[in-house]
């Protein structure tokens, strides 16, 4: 018994139940196919949706047919359908592959990528799953561990049953010469681990299967990857030198080199690293240790896991290492003092704090032990500064002073570190001579203009705008400088030899005199008076004395008594021999205290004052001494005094500074920085505690300060005064306003607790832990260091019981954070990493891709229509006899359904096969440019979505399409009428209506609700509901305008019948409202940001209002023109309106047609404009980036004479200009303290940069560009800022910007020395392309180096103009290979943007590629439509025949036809996309500063070839139909 | 009177695969000018064929057509198609008007095609429109159009450009009596006043009657002419006459007996639909 029956109703539930079934079942297995960690996207969603609905629909057509008759004999009918009409089936199947192919073939481009980039950054990997690892925050070096823990640990983990093997290992910066072949690779790496334990298991060999375990390489042997290889065409056997470079905090810059044989040269995967393809060293972790001398010493541990690396086995790694880890680890120090029954804790590294917890630890580790101490927490807070008043007392570079000089404004100090100098303003201005070297005499020679002699020359400082320091007697140790009328004296003394240097002023040729030459001399002194120059030589046994003049050499003659110094005063020159001191004129003495001096140690001599030990300051007036009643300050020192009277201003030293005495008014000047010890400069400090000692430390209040004796003497601070203290890092992060605190007392001497010799010496003094933590600026409850401390620890037992408790605590607080390491899943991050730009390239291919699927889908609805069309009257001969209309549908659904399944999967298939061939031509691109091998791969998930996708969309089409077909009018449907609807709006119009209506309202809405500004979501929506508003306002128009037209409508004499004119009438309107919505836009939406999507929907619905215009408008004026052209030839008067009447009678399906042609040209036009315009620019970038020059090295402490460089083959002379630039780190911020702050490189560039154009700027203050680098090359208080430095920059979250614009004032300080800072103005801003090279605020070289000790690392390179891009590239590999050993890496910079430009260039062009296809489908679409046309007008191509129409006229007749629809679609898309690209450039180029392009030839190409093509492909069906016989053709029907 | 058109041993054989249908054999008829000559026979008897072979709208097997004494197989596509363009016009049962141009449209075609101006062709097409009773649906689209109104605008079409002939395929077929009779008087109309030559192509008896010849077709041959006086010059005679259903043909001189078509292959499947 059949199933089948009446279609009841309980039978219909039973359908329904079955699909809802089905829907459920599906959703819930793909759903549930998903593992837990697996990105579920909104892209997967919609396929299992999608998935979902295909199931509930076959399920639904499947019962229905096995449940009513009725349906079976409709299953039987659509299934006849498609069986018969196999020319039409097979034709709607090729056009509905379409769109599956190309959803499928984007996500298989994504899942290639994918797998290309896995390829490229996995399998490098290897086996490794882990890395225990941690940069050195100082020295952004890997952080290095004991070996021995790491060992235990990797051991430990080994054992472990999910992880398969641990191994310790090194990897160094290194740079990899092949002496022999003189090719040398700049930046490699060079790995070594633990041989043993990388056999061990787990591990792959090195390169894989065809490459080296660690074990097998031999001692004195190297292993190189292939990329190494090529790089200096190294092979086995061959020798080569390995340069390494480290970073000792003390010693700085380590370079080492060694010479290794290669034993093997491995593939470039399976290293164990990301970096499998960069130039790789390999040696045993042993072999590695004894040549760097990092014995017992490792820096990574590589973990390679059994599963996949799970977080839950990360967690365990993370506990088991902070097991491991141990106090020295984390920088913990315990150091015991039994003698005075103190235990301190600290931490050497970071910020030297420990914090909070640490500290809550210790207490209660300690209270545990059960012996009873006290416990003095401290926390010891960097300065920035101290000022009075908001006068910066500190920023001395040192508290030794060599001399002191005064003038109108400044204080000249030469230190020990270097000379300050401090304005009356309290600005201080710091010259450090490069190591750090003594200043040892300073020459003023005008108020802001002085000479200071160090140990490599002297050194020309100039204050004044425009004025350039200088430096002189380079290399040369100046002790004395001196002046005589205009011409200044530097006395050498260099290993005992002495030589007087002579220059005039200016400072610009220097003659030099031997003094002595027999190495004897120990000491120098130089004094002058009106006419002579007198020097001074001490010697082992005895000195001698030279005299002379400018113009009569000196003479030296041996003292009779050694004379043990030298000095001018008062105008004269004065001996000290003995202890006694006397004037010396014209080679006669005379003893001073003769000439009223008292008798006493003289400790400091000035042209004003001299300073008797207990006598105090005299004078000599020219006849006699006398006492001057300038009083010295307290604090004055007499342990190696200097000082410096200048009216009745004095200046002494303190020993800890500076005492100023002006006019009775006492203050000082102490140093920023304390030198410790021979090497350490620490800032400043204050001191706070916390706990009960008798150590010595006071309490004190909030509010209130304590100060150091040595400070409140110098700076002779007392009880009530109040000083204003900045801490340092408040102060980096822009807080300077500090705190002000009022002094208790300012004479204490603080203890020093074990570990801390210079405690006292370094702290400015004692504030309340609340103070300090304010100053410190970090958390509550930090410290730096915690006493133990009580009678208890004098007994020596209680104290190592004690010690072993700490020793424990430390160790338990040693972990992975505190040791500056890291658990890193490196394949997890990479695997995400991968994963999300796989996601993003498929991401782009479907936003282009999703115009050719709009194409794709109108092709779909054109075919539909045009077969609906064809079955008008079958389908009103079925309605006739009684068929439903529910029928009618049910019978369109089983064939769409049917030719959906079948279509779609095809589709899906062809789709593998479409990214196949692009993938391919992807490789070409990527191999040229990246050098990837790209890797094929598709996922059964992107088969399914493009399945889904293709199914539905063919579906939703058909179910459409039926509806209208079941609405027809059934005698009109036989008759192939046009229905033309009379009186009010049809009921379905007004759903329609109110539907979209409803969806626009809702659009509008949801811009607000979930649209936002980042990314143009907001636009999108708004876009979208105000283009869906206007179409809602169709039917009402029709409505109205009906009612408003009269029935016959005259224009320019021509008559239109309302019903033909109305719909166009309507339609243009709707064009034209759509145009002007999406060109112009609104004011509520016109700042609003615009994203990917609002680009595709103003896309979309821009050539749809072209096409409405086009199709609406165009065929009346065409007719019009007809007329006209008609005129010229009987033929043509015939075949143009025969030929502009089908697609004038077939609106729609022009629509269509059109449409699609537009919306591929508009998206191929988009793209080919946005890519010349972006390789144009990136070219203009790679052009501009560099200025004039062409060739960049860079390295660090370079030698800024490029003479002394080994440049191989290629000399100093092949280049027009060599430019060096000393790069540091500054903080930036505004002066006015209104923007943000950053931390920015300085870049000190030279004569040679400036002269040669230095770079491009965007806007500057001098007259020229030239003249502005030239003004801020002399000027120290110019500045020329980078780009992201300008306002332009400040939109689309860009990293922080100081909005600078030329004018602005900005102070720049050095991040890790409070005092040094300078206030600069900016003169000019690079250009965006300038900057790109070398980012970062440009200034004098020297000043840079001098005041921000900027280091010469970049070399740039200009070679004479015309030199070809290869000849670059062998000078720069000449440079490299010449300056390997020192690591400098160089790049030809047309090199470095051609690369990007390629890569660029070859995406776009895949694109391009991708879009192709899509102009392929419009035309394939094409032609398919017109052979569906010709085939279907086969009869009317018979009465044309039959009434005299030649062959060629019927071909004519189709070409204009096609050739107008094709045509009009291909321009409308043409110009929209015209529009659109330059809407971009406005919207991401402009600002960037592109010019725009617009690629006039390609978009010509474009449209012309689309054409060409169109007519090719439309030719064949047009010729072979008007070839058959009239007769036959009439035979046919319509 | 001179001949206008001729046909001489005409045979019309289609071939498709294994089936041979015989749609013509040996058919000789001259047609003189100004003659009204209605083709009579039953369906599927070559009465179409034998229009189509006449106006070179179909190519024949062997024999020969002359129009004005040239024989059409001499003739190239192009001039037969100018042939078609000036000579000849065509009235179809189906009316074949082109659905996307408008009645006006339609009926100037010709004369555009041969070579007068649009503004000309336009004024004599209303003219032609408006002789046949339509001038004011000249802007109307055919599926606009009555049947009656749309065979009137064929009927237009077919003289407008002042043919010598005008070849009728049913041309009242699809008509009723009131209608077939208005568009049976144009028809005589033009043969009366423009002295253009008529083939009609009918079924009818009554339109065959207003006729000055009437031509009687049977399984591709002629078997009466009223012209000639000839019954027909095939050479072999009909198997299949007696075992034929018949069918009187009313009000007719002479009595013809016309027959439904079972040729041999069934040419049924080929036009007999069109019959």
């Amino acid at each position: 018994m059949s199933l089948a029956g009446p279609w009841t109703l309980s039978r219909q539930l039973a359908t329904g139940f079955s699909s809802l079934l089905a829907i459920i079942l599906v959703a819930f297995l793909s759903l549930g196919s998903q593992s837990a960690d697996s990105d579920w996207g909104l892209g997967r969603t919609l396929t299992s949706t999608g998935l979902s609905v295909i199931a509930g629909l076959v399920t639904w057509t499947g019962v229905q047919w096995l449940l009513s008759s009725r349906h079976r004999m409709l299953a039987t009918m659509a299934k006849n359908n498609l069986i018969r009409r196999k020319r039409n089936t097979a034709l709607v199947i090729v056009g509905l592959l379409v769109g599956s192919a190309i959803v499928t073939s984007s996500l298989v481009i994504g899942d290639s990528l994918d797998a290309t980039m896995d390829e490229q950054f996995l399998a490098p990997l290897g086996d490794t799953d882990f890395y225990i690892r941690g940069q050195d925050p100082l020295t952004t070096l890997w952080t290095e561990w004991n070996q021995t823990r790491a060992n235990a640990l990797a051991d430990e983990l080994a054992t472990w049953d999910d992880i398969h093997g641990a191994r310790p290992g090194l990897s160094l910066m290194a740079s990899a010469l092949h002496a022999e072949e003189g090719l040398g690779e700049p930046m490699a790496t060079w790995y070594a681990f633990d041989a043993e334990r990388s056999g061990a298991g787990g591990f792959d060999a090195i390169g894989g299967s065809g490459g080296v375990r660690y074990s097998d390489i031999l001692p004195g042997n190297v292993v190189i990857n292939e990329e190494l290889a090529d790089s200096i065409s190294a092979g086995p056997g061959d020798l080569i030198e390995i340069h390494w470079i480290d970073i000792d905090l003390e010693v700085g810059l380590i370079r080492g080199s060694t010479n290794l044989t290669v034993q093997q040269v491995i593939p470039d995967v399976s290293t164990g690293h990301r970096n499998s393809r960069q130039p790789l060293i390999f040696t045993r972790l042993d072999a590695a240790q004894s040549i760097t001398g990092k014995m017992d010493l490792i820096n990574q541990i590589g973990i390679a896991a059994r599963g996949d690396g799970s977080e839950a086995l990360q967690a365990r790694i993370i506990a088991a290492t902070d097991l491991v880890l141990v106090a020295e680890d984390a920088g913990l120090i315990v150091e015991t003092d039994a003698d005075q029954g103190m235990i301190a804790v600290a931490r050497n590294t970071g910020f030297g704090q420990l914090d909070a917890g640490e500290v809550s630890n210790l207490s209660a580790a300690v209270d545990a032990v059960g012996i009873e101490v006290q416990s003095l927490e401290l926390l010891q807070v960097p300065l920035y500064n101290v000022a009075q008043s908001w006068f910066n007392l500190s920023g001395l570079a040192s508290a030794s002073i060599s001399s002191i000089e005064q003038t109108d404004s400044w204080d000249w100090y030469a230190t020990g570190s270097g000379l300050s100098l401090q304005d009356e303003s309290g600005q201080w201005w710091v010259w450090t001579p490069e190591d750090e070297d003594a200043v040892s005499d300073i020459l003023v020679l005008g108020d802001i203009h002085g000479l200071i002699s160090h140990s490599m020359g002297v050194h020309e400082v100039d204050l004044a705008p425009g004025a350039a320091d200088g430096d002189h007697l380079e290399g040369l140790d100046i002790s004395v400088l001196g002046r005589i009328g205009d011409t200044v004296l530097a006395l050498e003394e260099n290993a005992g030899d002495v030589i007087l240097h002579q220059a005039s002023l200016n400072l610009s040729s220097w003659t030099s005199t031997s003094l002595a030459s027999d190495g004897s001399a120990m000491s120098v002194d130089l004094a002058t008076d009106a006419d002579e120059i007198i020097v001074r030589i001490g010697g082992l046994l005895g000195s001698r004395t030279c005299t002379g003049s400018v113009e009569t050499p000196l003479t030296c003659l041996d003292d009779a008594n050694e004379r043990r110094d030298l000095f001018g005063h008062g105008g004269a020159t004065w001996i000290l021999e003995s202890q006694t001191l006397s004037l010396l004129d014209a080679g006669s003495i005379t003893p001073a205290w003769s000439l009223g001096l008292p008798n006493g140690t003289l400790l400091a001599s000035d042209a004003g004052a001299l300073w008797i030990e207990d006598e105090g300051l005299w004078a000599w007036n020219g006849a006699a001494f006398s006492a001057l009643t300038v009083d010295l300050p307290p604090a004055s020192s007499s342990n190696e005094a200097e000082l410096s009277l200048r009216g009745d201003r004095l200046i002494v030293t303190t020993g800890d500074g500076v005492a100023i005495s002006d006019e009775g008014n006492l203050s000082g000047r102490i140093p920023s920085r304390i030198r410790i010890d021979a090497i350490n400069r620490v800032p400043l400090t204050v001191i706070a505690l916390d706990g009960q000692t008798d150590m010595g430390f006071p309490e004190v209040e909030p509010g209130r300060i304590v100060v150091s004796g040595w400070a409140g003497r110098t700076l002779d601070l007392e009880s009530g005064e109040g000083v204003r203290l900045r801490g340092y890092l408040p102060a980096i992060r822009g807080q300077l306003d500090g705190e002000r605190l009022l002094i208790d007392s300012a004479n204490l001497t603080l203890p020093s607790p074990p570990g801390q010799p210079s405690f006292d010496a370094i702290s400015f003094g004692v504030v309340s832990i609340e103070d300090a933590e304010l100053l410190a600026g970090g958390g509550a409850g930090d410290r730096t260091l915690v006493i133990l401390t009580g009678p208890n620890l004098f007994n020596a037992s209680n104290s190592t019981q004690m010690e072993a408790a700490v020793f424990a605590w430390a160790d338990v607080q040693a972990d992975l954070q505190t040791s500056n390491l890291n658990v890193v899943p490196i394949k997890r991050d990479v695997l995400e990493s991968t994963a999300d730009a796989g996601e993003n390239f498929s991401m782009l291919f479907l936003i282009f891709g999703s115009f050719v699927i709009f194409a794709g889908i109108l092709l779909v609805v054109n075919i539909f229509v045009m077969l609906a069309d064809e079955r008008k009257p079958e389908m009103g001969m079925a309605r006739a006899i009684g068929m439903q209309r529910s029928d009618l549908r049910a019978l369109f659904v089983q064939e769409g359904a049917l030719l959906g399944l079948i279509s779609s999967a095809l589709g899906a298939l062809a789709g593998i096969g479409v990214a196949w061939v692009l993938m391919r031509l992807m490789d070409v691109a990527f191999r040229d440019t990246l050098g990837w091998d790209v890797v094929f791969d598709w996922s059964v998930q992107s088969l399914l979505a493009g399945f889904a996708t293709g199914f539905l969309v063919t579906w939703q089409t058909l179910w459409l399409t039926s509806l209208w077909i079941s609405r027809l009018n059934v005698v009109a449907a036989i008759r192939s009428i046009p229905t033309r609807y009379h009186g009010g709006l049809p009921w379905w119009s007004i759903l329609i209506t109110l539907f979209l209506g409803f969806s626009a309202s809702a659009s509008l809405g949801l811009a607000f609700l979930v649209g936002t500004e980042d990314g143009g979501s907001r636009h999108a929506w708004w876009l979208f509901g105000g283009f869906m508003l206007m179409i809602a306002a169709v039917p009402p128009a029709f409505y109205v305008l009906r009612l408003v037209l009269p029935e016959d409508i005259r224009i320019g004499g021509m008559r239109f019948h309302r019903p033909v004119i109305l719909p166009r009438l309507v339609l243009s309107l709707l064009g034209l409202s759509m145009l002007l919505w999406g060109w112009k836009g609104d004011p509520i939406s016109a700042d609003w940001e615009q994203g990917p999507f609002s680009f595709i929907v103003l896309g979309l619905f821009m050539v749809g209002a072209g096409v409405l215009l086009l199709s609406s408008l165009a065929p009346v004026l065409a007719r019009f023109g007809a007329r006209m052209l008609a005129r010229t030839s009987s033929r043509v008067a015939a075949v143009l309106p025969t030929s502009l009447a089908y697609p004038l009678a077939t609106p729609f399906r022009t629509a269509m047609t059109m449409g699609m042609f537009s919306l591929v040209v508009f998206a191929v036009v988009v793209l080919s404009g946005y890519s010349a315009l972006f390789g144009n620019f990136i070219g203009e970038l790679g052009e501009e980036s560099g200025g004039d020059f062409e060739i960049i090295a860079v390295g660090s402490e370079l030698d800024p004479d490029v003479s002394n460089w080994d440049l191989g083959e290629a000399n100093v002379s092949d280049f027009d200009a060599i430019a060096v630039i000393s790069s540091g780190v500054v903080r930036a911020e505004r002066a006015d303290g209104s923007g943000e702050e950053v931390i920015v490189g300085i870049r000190g560039f030279d004569a040679n940069f400036s002269d040669h154009g230095a770079l491009a700027l965007d806007a500057w203050g001098g007259a020229t560009e030239a003249d502005t680098w030239e003004m801020v090359l002399s000027t120290d208080s110019l500045v020329i800022v980078d780009f992201s430095l300008a306002p332009q920059h400040s939109e689309n979250h860009q990293p922080p910007t100081l909005n600078l614009k030329v004018g602005d004032v900005i102070l720049i300080s050095d991040p890790t020395n409070s005092g040094v800072n300078q206030t600069v103005t900016v003169a000019g801003i690079l250009k965006q392309e300038s900057s790109l090279m070398l980012p970062g605020v440009y200034m004098g070289s020297d000043f840079a180096q001098e005041r921000f000790a900027a280091e010469p690392n970049v070399v740039w390179f200009s070679l004479p103009e015309g030199t070809d891009v290869a000849t670059q590239e062998a000078l720069a590999d000449e440079i490299e290979r010449g300056m390997i050993e020192e690591g400098v890496a160089v790049f030809v910079i047309a090199v470095v943007f051609a690369k990007a430009q390629a890569f660029f260039l070859s995406m776009f062009s895949l694109l391009q590629a991708f879009l192709a296809l899509g102009l392929a489908v419009g035309i394939a679409g094409l032609a398919v439509v017109t052979i569906r046309n010709v085939s279907e007008r086969r009869h009317q191509i018979g009465i044309l025949r039959a009434l005299g129409f030649q062959r060629g006229m019927v071909v004519a007749t189709f070409l204009i036809e096609l050739s107008w629809i094709s045509f009009l679609g291909i321009l409308n898309g043409a110009l929209v996309g015209i529009g659109f690209h330059y809407a971009l450039y406005e919207r991401f180029l402009k600002e960037d500063g592109a010019s725009f392009i617009m690629p006039w030839s390609e978009i010509a190409l474009i449209v012309v070839g689309a054409y060409i093509l169109t007519v090719i492909a439309t030719i064949w069906p047009v010729r072979k139909a008007a070839s058959i016989r009239p007769a036959e053709a009439l035979r046919e029907v319509d | 009177m001179p001949t206008v058109l001729e046909a001489r041993e005409l045979w019309k054989i289609y071939e498709t695969g294994t089936n041979r249908v015989e749609a013509l054999r040996k058919v000789s008829v001259k047609l003189e000018e100004g003659e009204m000559v209605a083709v009579m026979g039953p369906s599927g008897c070559g009465k179409t064929t034998l229009l189509n072979c006449l106006s070179g709208l179909d190519e024949i097997s062997s024999g020969e057509v002359l129009v004005n004494g040239a024989p059409l197989s001499a003739m190239s596509d192009r001039e037969l198609t100018t042939l078609r363009g000036t000579k000849l016009g065509f009235i179809f049962q189906a009316f074949n008007l082109l659905p996307v141009l408008s009645a006006v449209e339609n009926v100037e075609l010709p004369l555009l095609m041969a070579g007068n101006s649009p503004r000309e062709a336009r004024s004599t097409a209303l003219d032609a429109l408006a002789s046949v009773g339509l001038e004011d649906r000249s802007g109307h689209l055919p599926a606009e159009l009555s049947g009656g109104e749309q065979q009137r605008v064929t009927i237009a079409r077919s003289y407008v450009h002042g043919p010598a002939v005008i070849l009728a395929d049913e041309a009242t077929g699809n008509l009723d009596t009131q209608t077939s009779d208005e568009v049976l008087d144009l028809l005589i109309n033009l043969n009366a006043e423009r002295g253009v030559t008529m083939v009609l192509v009918t079924h009818d008896p009554d339109v065959a009657a207003r006729c000055s010849r009437i031509i009687v077709m049977l399984d591709g041959r002629i078997v009466e002419d009223s012209g000639s006086g000839s019954e027909s010059d095939s050479e072999e005679p009909s198997e299949a006459e007696s075992s034929l259903g018949q069918s009187t043909v009313q009000n007719s001189t002479p009595n013809i007996t016309a027959q439904d078509s079972v040729i041999t292959g069934g040419v049924d499947n080929l036009n007999g639909e069109e019959e």
